[in-house]
């Protein structure tokens, strides 16, 4: 017998409403749930359709479906077989992790001065880096050019890296941040003996691991796929990033997209590790900041 | 010796002075208490000794040492904060230890000190615990025992008790005084609450508006409040105070209150001072106001007649609401058949316990 049943069972044509799975379920929830189905769909559908072409031959990649007809690693071998490949991974991998290194030192570092200690033109600083979020990527491309060029920085790492070194998004992030973290916790440190950088370090940047984790995802997913940039800082095979690199499988005459999607689809693996790595500090961050008195 | 010498102190924020010319002497192994309402200046006070505020303008000593441009790691002291600044994500153990890490202890040394902190405070079974697993109680003494393993010349502490419940507070109140006594070293403490200050303290410093108002034992400021704001500050139920006039009848000093009560000024040191026709206001504490069978114990003429407003049972005493004129005052009876409110009932001023003051100047002058 099932709870519906005991229910009208027991009190005759009247519904009683004592399991939650009795509730009908409404049209609104219906709507909701398809809406929110689409957009789920829409969001994966280029990254299955990625995997797919990975896996296809040339005269199948323009077939829309899903499924190839006959099924081949042979892009991967070809992608993987060619060194290229290796050192444009390698090379992307330099400059993600220095440029999240240094932006989540640098960034917390000015977040935490601008938000803890009182000085002279503390907020036209902050004003000041606030600004640069207003300021497009493409028109910022120029100047950094000239500078690039005239520093004799163009085909080097730091040339790709230097104008990701710091960024004012996660300044302002990390400073929004730090002011959830209580004077007192700083008092005491300074009270117990630590120096100010010790405090930053020690008693701070673990009360931040949320903000410092989600800002780390943003910036390595930034600079894993960023295109434009490495691509004109950058005439040196050897110096390509993958998304660079990649370009270069499509000439005048003919784009390889399969090798393009085998490439792209390599590429996801490190940004699905630094998510699933990073995630658990949020977790855990969230965790720990929750302390209440 | 750690005594603190606070020496005509005074702290501005840009034009506003929040601390007057303070001057405060703390002895070897005394408690002194800051009390005062919020804003008093009390805890500016108390960061100005740790050294996280600077001075404006005097002279701090701790020990014989002047400590105005001394860093707070330097000071040789321990601050308890009210939020407990315990970090989150270290464990009780690390937390205790976090200062003789910072000085590079050796570890053994560490280890000694954290166990023989954590036993004084009970607190043996709690050190692998994070604080989001601790009590409030227990996260206030992880907090102390942080302070005392650094073993410091001066305990400050910042209002520790405020953020626990009433129950909780009483029973943290008994620990501290039960540290102060085995670890016998200078404690500066900081409270609004003046029920903690009077329990806690060998002396009050009880402040308003950055100046000191009075300093004394808990018993001296209860007792001789120096003028309108300890008297309405220390005690609780607050001390009554009364609009009165002084009358001279066949030459002694008489006290004209509303409602129409007359009664004496018995003769005391202040009273030859009284002149006719003065206006004052009257201070007496609610168990100074009585009804009922201890009213057997006072003279005919310190008696008068009030109506009840209301009566509140505490169990082994009760307080009563009585208006005299115009005039809510309250009163203190411990038998058991009391006034019903509405009563007109006799009442009695134990007018040995009188105190005067100066509406003007607000001093005592009685």
């Amino acid at each position: 017998m099932t709870a519906d049943a005991i229910g009208t069972g027991a009190a005759g044509s009247t519904r009683v409403g004592l399991f939650r799975g009795d509730k009908p379920i409404r049209p609104g929830r219906i709507v909701a749930w398809t809406i929110l189905m689409m957009g789920g769909i829409a969001m994966v559908m280029p990254l299955v359709f990625m995997l797919s072409t990975s896996l296809k031959f040339p005269h199948e990649i323009y077939d829309l479906n899903l499924i190839p007809n006959e099924p081949t690693l042979e892009n991967y071998t070809y992608v993987l077989a060619d060194g290229r490949f290796y050192r444009w991974f390698i090379n992307s991998l330099i400059v993600a992790i220095a440029t999240t290194a240094s932006v989540v030192f640098f960034d917390s570092l000015v977040g935490y001065t601008l938000c803890k200690f009182r000085f002279k033109g503390r907020a036209i600083v902050f004003v000041a880096i606030l600004s640069t979020l207003m300021i497009p990527t493409e028109m910022l491309i120029i100047p950094w050019y000239n500078m690039a060029r005239t520093f004799g920085w163009l085909d080097t790492y730091w040339g790709i890296m230097f104008p990701g070194m710091m960024t004012g998004f996660g300044t302002f992030l990390m400073r929004q941040f730090f002011e959830s973290v209580p004077d007192d916790f700083i008092h005491a440190a300074r009270i117990d003996g630590l120096n100010e950088f010790q405090i930053w370090w020690q008693v701070a940047m673990p009360l931040v691991t949320p903000a410092l984790s989600a800002l780390a995802i943003f910036v390595f997913l930034g600079n894993w796929t960023a295109f434009i940039w490495p691509l004109i800082a950058t005439s040196t095979a050897d110096l390509y990033t993958v998304p660079v690199g990649l370009s270069s499988f499509a000439d005048e005459a003919d784009v390889a997209w399969e090798l393009i999607m085998t490439g792209a689809s390599l590429a996801t693996i490190p940004t699905l590790i630094v998510f699933l790595i990073f995630q658990r500090y949020i977790i855990r961050g969230v965790v720990l900041t929750g302390l209440k008195g | 010796m750690a005594q603190v010498s606070i020496r005509n102190v005074v702290k501005r924020y840009g034009s506003v002075q929040v601390v007057h010319g303070l001057d405060l002497e703390v002895q070897h192994n005394e408690f002194v208490v800051l009390v005062g309402p919020s804003g008093c200046g009390k805890s500016t006070m108390l960061r100005m000794i740790a050294g996280l505020e600077d001075i404006t303008s005097g002279e701090i000593r701790i020990g014989d040492r002047v400590v105005n441009n001394v860093e707070p790691k330097h000071r040789n002291i321990a601050m308890v904060f009210q939020n407990y600044a315990l970090y989150p994500h270290m464990t009780v153990a690390r937390n205790i230890a976090f200062g003789l890490r910072a000085a590079k202890l050796p570890k053994a040394e560490q280890e000694q000190r954290v166990r023989e902190a954590a036993r004084i405070l009970g607190l043996e079974e709690l050190l692998e615990r994070r604080p989001a697993e601790l009590s409030g109680g227990q996260r206030q003494r992880v907090a102390m025992g942080r302070a005392i393993v650094r073993d410091p010349q001066v305990f400050l502490f910042d209002e520790p008790l405020s953020n626990l419940d009433a129950k909780l507070r009483s029973s943290m109140r008994v620990e501290i005084k039960k540290l102060h006594q085995k670890v016998q070293t200078t404690v500066i403490y900081v409270t609004h609450d003046q029920v903690e200050a009077m329990t806690l303290a060998d002396r009050i410093v009880i402040m308003r508006d950055g100046v000191i108002q009075q300093i004394g034992t808990p018993l001296e400021v209860f007792r001789q409040p120096a003028n309108l704001f300890v008297a309405g500050f220390i005690g609780s139920p607050e001390m009554n105070l009364i609009e009165a006039t002084i009358r001279h009848k066949d030459g002694q000093p008489r006290l004209e209150m509303p409602g129409g009560i007359d009664v004496p000024v018995p003769p005391r040191n202040g009273s030859g001072a009284l002149a006719d026709g003065r206006r004052v206001t009257a201070g007496l504490r609610p168990e100074h106001v009585v009804a009922g069978e201890a009213l057997a114990a006072l003279p005919e003429d310190w008696r008068a007649r009030a109506t009840v407003g209301v009566v509140e049972p505490l169990g082994s005493e009760s307080l009563l609401m009585l208006d005299i004129g115009d005039r809510e005052i309250t009163g203190k009876a411990v038998d058991s058949n009391l006034p019903a409110p509405g009563d007109r009932a006799a009442i009695g001023f134990n007018l040995a316990h009188l105190h005067l003051f100066d509406p003007e100047s607000e001093q005592a002058i009685y």
